[in-house]
């Protein structure tokens, strides 16, 4: 019995200081470099103090300088809850053992964007022309290299950009003929910066920006899912919901992730330094 | 006796009270004076701290938001460029070291100089300062910064030994 009692309490003990020492650490919410870090840190700033307050841990927002650092850190575990695009999210699925939770309900596109009075009018005109992209892994880029490769166009090779604002920016100045960016960071540049742009062309529908969790949290999931679907009642995610245009959040369909393996796939060959 | 008749002289001790006064005003003079170039230094200290600041915290938030701490470790050698600051360091709220120029790993960081002691003025050779650096709400570290008083503090050697001499 007195045995019995030593284990309860040594057991007791333990659980007790593993419950501390899981309190006191931070949980991580990697965003992917989809705009300037400034931008990123207070779009999700409602949701870091509301996880901060419903799970009772420090939550920190984190992003990367670019789509393929922040495919290489989601590859080596650094972030406990991932929000990338499709593409990232599939391949973190698959190569990382991530856990897709939930995306917008806002449609994701691709857009390649030209200059509104300027000579590009078709996408042939882009021949031997300079075009922007966000970096080799992210998706409106790797879109818009098959959209030019569909088309037979050979332009000359897309030059990398950290963030969408200044792809929309290069491209109305003249620095470039044409840039891909997504349809909802077309829509929060200014009004007179649209103003001075076009749509070249327009993606189909594809899996947007998806809420993807570590592993190691799996214990966990319920709560953080929960966490996160009270989050979207609140009036702080609905302004922000409204302000990024992004309808709020909706339950990912069966395999829908697996459409973008493609992506994926190439995204996996840059990370791996295959491509560059 | 000759000695004894000069000190019952009132030339003498009027010389000699003459001498008094302006010993003690002299020294008053020049205390005020240390009094009066410690207050406008430490100002100056605290005003050049509080300029730099904000611009290493606004070039540091960016990087520190992409844990790009590459960036961060060259813009903290950068700062150090010219010669007015000892160190600058950049840890996390758990207190690990993200980026650091001028200071050793490992050594622990020095408490902010909240106020300039008079007395240990000349023997202070640094002003001390830490600044959160914060985003939105979101801490993502703090800056550490040792401003170098050498010139402050010669300044002040200076006009005790001309103002005294």
């Amino acid at each position: 019995m007195k045995k019995l009692i030593r284990i309860c309490c040594i057991a007791a003990i333990v659980l007790a200081f593993n419950m501390t020492a899981f309190a006191a650490e931070t949980f991580v919410i990697g965003v992917a470099p989809h705009t300037s870090a400034r931008v990123i840190l207070e779009m999700y700033q409602p949701l870091r103090r509301y996880l901060e307050k419903t799970l009772g841990y420090t939550v920190d927002i984190v992003t990367a300088p670019d789509f393929n650092e922040f495919a290489r850190r989601g590859l080596a575990q650094d972030y406990d809850l991932a929000v990338t695009t499709g593409h990232q999210a599939r391949l973190f699925q698959t190569d990382a053992g991530y856990i897709p939770l939930l995306t917008y309900k806002a449609d994701f596109k691709a857009v390649a964007i030209v200059a509104a009075k300027g000579p590009i009018k078709k996408p042939s005109d882009l021949k031997n022309k300079k075009v922007l992209g966000l970096s080799s892994a992210s998706l409106v880029t790797l879109w818009g290299q098959h959209w030019l490769e569909y088309n037979g166009i050979r332009s000359l090779p897309i030059k990398y950009v950290s963030a969408s604002d200044s792809v929309a920016q290069l491209v109305a100045v003249g620095e470039a003929a044409a840039g891909f960016t997504s349809l909802a960071n077309f829509q929060k540049l200014s009004p007179e910066l649209r103003g001075q742009l076009r749509f070249l062309v327009e993606s189909r529908v594809m899996a947007g920006r998806v809420y993807v969790l570590n592993s190691r949290r799996t214990s966990e999931r319920k709560k953080i899912d929960a966490a996160l679907w009270s989050f979207a009642t609140t009036p702080e995610a609905k302004k922000y919901f409204e302000a990024n245009k992004l309808g709020g959040y909706r339950k990912l369909k069966t395999k829908e992730l697996n459409s973008m393996d493609r992506y994926a796939a190439e995204t996996r060959k840059v990370v791996q330094g295959k491509v560059r | 006796m000759k000695r004894l008749s000069l000190w019952h002289s009132i030339r003498v001790r009027l010389l000699l009270l003459a001498i008094g006064v302006e010993l003690v005003m002299l020294t008053l003079l020049v205390a005020n004076s240390l009094r009066l170039l410690h207050v406008a230094m430490t100002d100056q200290a605290r005003w050049q701290v509080q300029q730099m600041m904000p611009v290493l915290n606004a070039a540091l938030k960016a990087p520190l938001a992409q844990r790009d701490f590459a960036t961060v470790q060259a813009v903290l050698d950068e700062s150090r460029a010219t010669e007015g600051i000892d160190y600058v360091v950049v840890d996390d709220h758990e207190g690990r070291t993200l980026g650091a120029s001028g200071w050793q790993a490992g050594q622990k960081l020095p408490e902010p100089s909240r106020k300039l002691p008079p007395l240990s003025f000349s023997t202070m050779q640094r002003y001390d300062e830490i600044l959160p650096i914060v985003q939105s709400g979101q801490q993502l570290g703090n800056l550490h910064l040792g401003l170098n008083l050498s010139r402050i503090v010669s300044a002040r050697r200076m006009l005790l030994t001309q103002g005294g001499g």
